[in-house]
């Protein structure tokens, strides 16, 4: 990895956010989004048969950074962070693909495979997508995360509940809404 | 903060969407809403709908489309969809419902999660649909129905099963040693029972395997992993690393074999508690750099402590240091054999596998340390014929050091004229029984009383002297002698390696005696060498590898300072001996690499005494091991997938073995055993050229090995593995004129002939399951180049259509053949089943295509 992020950075910074610092978790998140991106890009360089969802690019961001012994508190702190870098990373990777005309480059490739994309219509559409999520997020902070932790961070509706401390059935509520939401966002 | 303008929607969102469509228009109507609002919260209505079969977050990132719970779609064909199972790489599985004739059926329905484009899609899907529903085993969960939603999106309908995976069953229950055993023997023969049906799961894992409530093992997802490789765009390659094969891993051809392999993961954590590899399942690139090149360590000795795993349960219930030696030998060799990282030196079937596990529960001797011998046709005979090969090699050295032992006896002046009758009968046992009795009765039938006999005999002139030798320095080394000779006799006749390794104790014991009499030289010091490795080889068939590997490492040590240097011959006889034994033990943990470094060192020591002056039947004996040793090192290098050079520098070994092997046929040209040798080399070398597509070079092998084995043929018409050697010769020849593209026209004669040779086989043969695996390898064979033939343009049209006709017959005449002794089917040869598999779909697509023109 050619970040120099060791785990006690990572648990340091976990345990700062937890404190309250605000400025730790996007210190954090920055941390994530280099690994995010690193493994995107490995991953199918080692396995070209392999696929990986959104989802397993924060977990494996989890396991390189933290390994597998993390209790469960820091998991669902981290997984908060991993779900924003994975959507940062995918929504980089799609602006990129948009604005540049030319394309062929190695990593873009690995890019869109990794995250199972693969046109420029679903790029325009995951930036529809992220733009939808964030004026949520400015009104609706709960449903908007809601999405991002089962989207892009992989977590169960019971990790979810757990992870914003709120009853399943309200995370299942919240997330129906909230796709419905997304869905007549895009068809505007 | 500002208020969600969602927040305002939601009570009544959830309330009507909850409501059947029909009643919704009315409800909405009657809210007290604005119009605008009225229509946001519609438009929120029919999104939801919309997303429940297609979700577009979850298409863009890769997830589920059912990861709500509740978001389900309420009907798929017939039936009620009442909730969601699961859903993973490959889909989304939903639990539905349907009553008919007043019987609830509950089934799992899997979304692949893909559209299936063009008709040619959907062709296949339906296809293998048909195949993977006539899976009907016990143990396999039932495909029962599939098709496409009304949105293109293929499911598949199949039995629930109400369990839990299978590792979580055992942690769960704190299954013990045996009880695991017991459910993984119930995966092995559904997976058996599968290959027999030619359909490869490809994504065996505990989530793929459920225990149901009465303990009963069921497989899901059979084929299903293919089907959806096949609907889907070629990177959606679903697997699951963790327990995915060397082949998979790095994109080569899926088989049987990689089923194996999934199936040694799995056990491996049911016994162990813990993955094979030592990279998480997170590390990607690590993990898969050691699943191609890592092997795993030993079950036992992966066990750490309790604590290392994540929970007690994981583990069979046992007290850690039982277990640990309850895994060491037998249960390690099992798993590691169906890790190893090529699919041809794996179980070649599941049921061999299991077959092995049953002997390891009725502590009966089970076959993962000796390589695949008999399990399949061609390795059965490849093996047979390297026995040959290498097995003078041992008995060479024997001689060598009973000959100069025999010398120093006699030069020694003896006290007592009952000594010397004794070391007349040592000399009687070593030479005349050993060497021309023995030899001639140990291959013929019928003869074991005798054999035992003879054994008995052995041992008892040699307890007698042992009891006599008392402060005899000679006599001592001479017994020693007798009793490493012994093992060796009595591992030809398949004594128990417990009475072997007695023979061989007491070898070392006397050496030890002589040695605190008088100081060692050169050649005790090699009649030592030849009791460890006796010894050695005996700790190998009992699985004990690491005490086999330390007294291994002791039999090629260096000799003390004390003993005077140059090594005499006899010590480098015994030395490259030791050497050889060694890098040829199966089950000890030896890289290819310093398997070769052993065999380089052996070929220094044949090079010292081909230089030393010695009399023309050790010097052609030393010849025949030394040809050897470069076959054997040509068989090494193959295996050694760590070098990217292996290929090449395998074929430039076995160039030199066949060269040198036809350099001693020139000089010895009447001798069978080196005939036969010859022959194994070329075809070593043919397979090893086939393997890296040099083709032509690969004919002009089995062209040489044609010619030598018509000579063998010539020369001893009573070869009895002759007929299927030469069978095999042939078959592995036209397989490779397949890969390679040969003219389909001349193999269709070479065909002919080899149809010839077969029936020519003795019935008692034919009928046999060796004989069902070659005819149905010829068929295929035939069935192949036939439709081959009738592609070419010089067919006449009548003839094209009789050719692909008879394609069809023989295909499908095959299929039933294979079917039969599944478990000789080679896996290595992913190309031949894929072949037969598509064969008799292929030869229809080509005969109506000719029709309809």
């Amino acid at each position: 990895m050619n970040e120099p992020s060791t785990d006690h950075d990572i648990t340091r910074l976990l345990d700062a956010w937890r404190s309250g610092d605000a400025q730790a978790r996007e210190a954090l998140v920055q941390r994530v989004y280099a690994n995010v991106r690193a493994i995107a890009a490995q991953s199918l360089r080692q396995m070209p048969g392999a696929t990986l969802s959104a989802t397993d690019l924060a977990h494996e961001a989890l396991l390189r950074l933290l390994g597998s012994e993390l209790d469960w508190a820091d998991r669902r702190h981290f997984f908060h962070v991993a779900a924003q870098a994975t959507r940062q990373v995918l929504v980089d990777a799609a602006r990129k693909r948009l604005t540049e005309k030319r394309g062929g480059d190695v990593e873009r490739v690995q890019l869109d495979q990794a995250a199972g994309v693969s046109t420029s219509d679903s790029d325009a559409q995951l930036l529809q997508v992220d733009e939808a999520l964030r004026d949520l997020a400015a009104t609706d902070v709960r449903r908007a995360r809601v999405i991002e932790l089962v989207y892009f961070g992989g977590l169960s509706r019971l990790e979810v509940a757990a992870a914003l401390d709120v009853s399943e059935g309200t995370v299942d509520r919240d997330l129906r809404l909230a796709r419905a939401w997304l869905r007549t966002a895009l068809e505007a | 903060m500002t208020r969600s303008p969602l927040e305002r929607y939601a009570e009544d969102f959830e309330r009507l969407r909850q409501l059947p469509p029909a009643q919704r228009a009315a409800a909405l109507a009657a809210l007290p809403l604005d119009e605008a609002a009225r229509n946001t919260l519609q438009r929120l209505l029919a999104a939801d709908a919309a997303a429940e079969l297609d979700d577009p977050l979850a298409r863009l990132l890769g997830r589920g489309a059912a990861s709500l719970a509740g978001a389900l779609p309420r009907r798929i064909g017939p039936w009620r969809v009442t909730g969601e199972l699961g859903s993973g790489g490959m889909g989304t599985v939903l639990l539905a419902e349907r009553t008919e004739g007043g019987f609830e059926q509950r089934v799992a329905i899997k979304l692949l999660g893909s559209h299936l484009a063009g008709a040619e899609a959907v062709r296949r899907f339906e296809r293998e649909r048909r195949i993977l529903a006539s899976l009907d085993h016990p143990h396999i969960a039932r495909l029962l129905d599939g098709g496409q939603t009304e949105g293109g999106v293929p499911y598949l309908v199949m039995e629930y099963i109400d369990g839990v995976a299978i590792d979580r069953h055992c942690s769960e229950r704190g299954l013990g040693l045996r009880e695991r055993l017991g459910l993984f023997l119930d995966v092995c023969a559904a997976v058996q029972f599968a290959h027999q049906h030619l359909v490869v799961h490809r994504d065996l894992k505990p989530a793929n395997i459920l225990v149901d409530g009465h303990g009963s093992v069921k497989l899901l997802d059979f084929g299903i992993a293919r089907l959806t490789d096949e609907a889907d765009a070629p990177t959606l390659n679903a697997f699951t690393p963790e327990f995915a094969s060397p082949e998979q891993v790095s994109g080569a051809p899926i088989t049987t074999a990689s089923d194996i392999y999934s199936l040694g993961v799995l056990l491996y954590r049911m016994l162990s508690g813990r993955s094979p590899y030592q990279a998480d399942k997170a590390q990607l690139a690590e993990l898969v750099r050691e699943i191609v090149t890592t092997p795993p360590l030993r079950p036992s000795q992966s066990l750490t402590s309790r604590a290392a795993v994540s929970g007690a349960g994981d583990l069979p219930a046992l007290d850690l240091r039982r277990l640990r030696r309850e895994l060491r030998g037998d249960l390690d060799n099992i798993v590691l054999m169906a890790l190893r990282k090529e699919p041809a030196r794996r179980y070649a079937s599941a049921a061999q596998l299991a077959d092995d596990i049953r002997r390891y529960l009725d502590d009966r001797p089970v076959h993962a340390r000796v390589p695949s011998v008999g399990y399949r046709l061609r390795k059965f005979v490849a093996r047979n014929r390297l026995g040959v090969a290498l097995g003078s090699l041992a008995l060479l050295a024997l001689l060598a050091t009973a000959t100069v032992a025999l010398q120093q006896a006699r030069s020694a002046r003896l006290q007592a004229a009952r000594a010397e009758q004794h070391f007349a009968s040592v000399r009687t046992l070593a030479n005349r029984f050993v060497g021309e009795v023995f030899d001639h009765i140990v291959d013929v039938p019928g003869t074991s009383a005798a054999q035992q006999l003879l054994l008995d005999t052995g041992l008892e002139y040699l307890d007698r002297l042992a009891a006599d030798a008392g402060g005899n320095h000679a006599l001592l080394l001479e017994v020693a002698q007798g009793y490493t000779t012994l093992a060796g006799i009595q591992e030809r006749m398949y004594a128990t390696p417990a009475q072997r390794a007695a023979s061989a104790q007491h070898a070392l014991a006397l050496l030890d005696r002589a040695d605190r009499l008088a100081p060692v030289d050169q050649d005790g010091w090699a009649l030592r060498r030849d009791a460890l490795v006796a010894l050695a080889l005996s700790e190998t068939d009992a699985q004990q590898f690491d005490a086999a590997a330390s007294h291994f490492k002791d039999a090629i040590a260096a000799p003390p300072a004390s003993v005077a240097s140059p090594a005499t011959v006899v010590a480098r006889g015994a030395l490259a001996n030791a050497l050889v034994e060694y890098a040829k033990a199966s089950g000890i943990d030896l890289a290819p690499a310093a398997r070769m470094a052993l065999l380089e060192r052996a070929r220094g020591e044949f090079a010292a005494l081909k230089a030393a002056a010695l009399e023309p039947r050790r010097r052609d004996a030393v010849d025949v091991a030394d040809a050897s040793a470069l076959l054997f090192m040509a068989r090494t290098q193959v295996d050694d997938l760590a070098d990217p050079q292996h290929r090449a520098k395998a074929l430039a070994l076995a160039q030199q073995a066949l060269q040198a092997h036809e350099a001693l046929l020139a000089r010895m040209p009447a001798d069978t055993r080196i005939l036969v040798n010859v022959v194994l080399a070329a075809t070593s070398a043919a397979a090893i050229a086939s393997g890296a597509q040099q083709y032509p070079l690969a004919r002009e092998f089995y062209a040489a090995a044609r010619r030598h084995d018509a000579q063998l043929q010539r020369l001893d018409p009573d070869q009895p593995t002759a007929a299927l050697n030469r069978l095999a010769l042939h078959l592995e020849q036209l397989e490779m004129e397949l890969r390679a593209n040969g003219s389909p026209r001349a193999q269709l004669v070479e065909i002919a002939a080899v149809g010839r040779l077969v029936a020519a086989l003795p019935p008692t043969v034919l009928e046999q399951r060796q004989g069902i695996a070659v005819r149905a390898w010829l068929d295929t064979l035939k069935a192949e180049f036939s439709l081959r033939r009738s592609q070419e343009h010089d067919v006449p049209r009548e003839q094209r259509l009789a050719l692909r006709r008879e394609a069809l017959g023989l295909f499908e005449q095959a299929q039933r053949g294979v079917a039969q002794v599944a478990e000789m089917v080679d896996p290595s040869t992913p190309d031949m089943l894929e072949l037969l598999r598509s064969g008799p779909d292929r030869a229809r697509a080509s005969i109506a295509a000719l029709e309809r023109r």
